[in-house]
């Protein structure tokens, strides 16, 4: 279902319009609105007020002015990240479902940060001291379900998701005769401009875990084993092997663990395909789409797909794409 | 890399693995710095012979294709010029020679009498 070129234009407006009310417009209002009804309960509420609840009433406290920016912040950011992110559109001047998802978020997280933030104030309203506010769980669930609720009033006021699936070149096997043999290998890697984003993210974990270490050493061994294991996974699969030979289709990261194996038994046909890791599987790396479809994500462009007997499909972006499609269709073939 | 041999062929098969090799480092599939497979995986992957893989690896090597180094396994080798420009030259060459019917032999003789 393509449109013609000049109807594309038009659509990326309508789309932009609702990438600022819905993602930008909609969330800074809940904020503000949510802002200055705190701003008129100033006179009523207790210094400090409180800000944070453990099992046995709050135990956490910050002052007015705290409680009330963080949902703007917060929410600033956010929101100028998503409709950044989602302005392009895709490329029939719609959005993929990644980016409505962030708009969607966006709405959420607003009305979330802000319904929590102004009700745990409301509870709080004639009270000498902080130390007599009550439970927030009430909050907590209003919260939850107002915010669900805008964001999938958000999600479907977006258009629908455009699936920016190209369609499959089905691989041929290559004329060999029965005794040849064939090996093809390869590897695929991120794109760099991926890589800066991957590695400020994990900059980022690093410093966390610093942080954590050098102010409570005593809870670290748990967060750091997580946030280690993190790390050495994301690096590891930033570079893969894939070698087609006659034990099939055998995909290795870097440093050898995760790895795939797709025998030649299992393999029903095997196409060529061009793959937006974006729209299609909402980022890079070892990925699942929503429409079932796994693979080895990695850069924009080329990729082989391989589809199972048991109907499956999994995917391995690469250069050279069409030889090594060949090169799969023809061990299958045997 | 794309490699293709047939052991039911004439041709010895360390000389089908060295002339897939050889057009893959041609074609630019095989890029100048990239590592070959070790002899090892690549025997197992193709079902054949290891010394097979080696021979193939240091008759490239004699070439300048590829480098072997200890522990470091074989690379592609890096040369100055591109084969680009090469192999349209020797396109043209080929089909002149068809049209006025020079034989393989004649044509590779012609050349290596310029050569030396």
């Amino acid at each position: 279902m393509n449109r013609p070129a000049e109807d594309v234009a038009p659509q990326l407006t309508r789309t932009r319009r609702l990438i600022i009310v819905i993602g930008l417009v909609i969330p800074l209002l809940i904020t503000l609105v949510g802002a200055f009804v705190m701003v008129l309960w100033i006179p009523e509420l207790p210094n400090p007020v409180a800000s944070h609840w453990g099992t046995g009433g709050p135990d956490g406290y910050s002052t007015v002015g705290g409680v009330i920016a963080l949902p703007l912040a917060i929410t600033l950011v956010f929101a100028a990240a998503a409709s950044f992110a989602s302005w392009k559109g895709a490329p029939q001047g719609g959005l993929v479902w990644a980016h409505k998802i962030l708009i969607a978020t966006s709405v959420f997280l607003a009305a979330l940060l802000t319904v929590i933030a102004a009700g745990s104030l409301a509870i709080q309203r004639g009270l000498e001291s902080a130390d007599a506010t009550g439970d927030v769980g009430g909050v907590m669930l209003v919260a939850f379900v107002v915010a669900t609720l805008l964001a999938v009033f958000g999600w479907l006021m977006l258009p629908a998701a455009e699936k920016v699936q190209s369609a499959p070149v089905v691989a041929e096997p290559i004329g060999a005769s029965s005794t040849e043999l064939v090996h093809f290998s390869t590897t695929t890697r991120l794109g760099p401009g991926v890589v800066v984003i991957a590695v400020v993210a994990l900059v980022a974990l690093g410093l966390a875990l610093t942080i954590q270490a050098a102010s409570n050493p005593t809870e670290l061994l748990l967060p750091a084993s997580i946030g280690l294991f993190v790390i050495a996974l994301a690096v590891s699969t930033l570079w893969w092997r894939v070698t087609i030979d006659h034990r099939g289709l055998r995909v290795r990261s870097a440093m050898g663990w995760p790895r795939a194996t797709i025998a030649p038994d299992q393999i029903e046909s095997v196409s060529v395909v061009v793959v937006d890791p974006i729209g299609e599987f909402g980022g890079y790396g070892w990925r699942w789409a929503p429409d079932g479809r796994s693979g080895i994500v990695l850069s924009k462009g080329e990729a082989i797909e391989v589809k199972r007997t048991n109907g499956k499909k999994f995917i391995v972006t690469m250069h050279d794409a069409k030889r090594g499609a060949e090169a799969l269709a023809t061990v299958a073939k045997k | 890399m794309f490699i293709r041999v047939d052991p039911a062929s004439e041709t010895p098969l360390f000389e089908q693995l060295a002339a897939s090799i050889r057009n893959s480092i041609i074609d630019g599939s095989l890029a100048a710095g990239e590592r070959l497979p070790s002899a090892r995986e690549l025997a197992e992957s193709l079902g054949i012979n290891m010394h097979t893989v080696l021979r193939a690896y240091q008759g490239l090597r004699d070439e300048g294709f590829i480098e072997l180094r200890r522990g470091r396994g074989a690379t592609v080798a890096a040369t100055p010029h591109s084969y680009a420009a090469l192999s349209t030259g020797v396109t043209t060459l080929v089909a002149d020679a068809r049209t006025h019917n020079v034989s393989l032999a004649a044509l590779t003789a012609l050349i290596r009498k310029e050569y030396q």
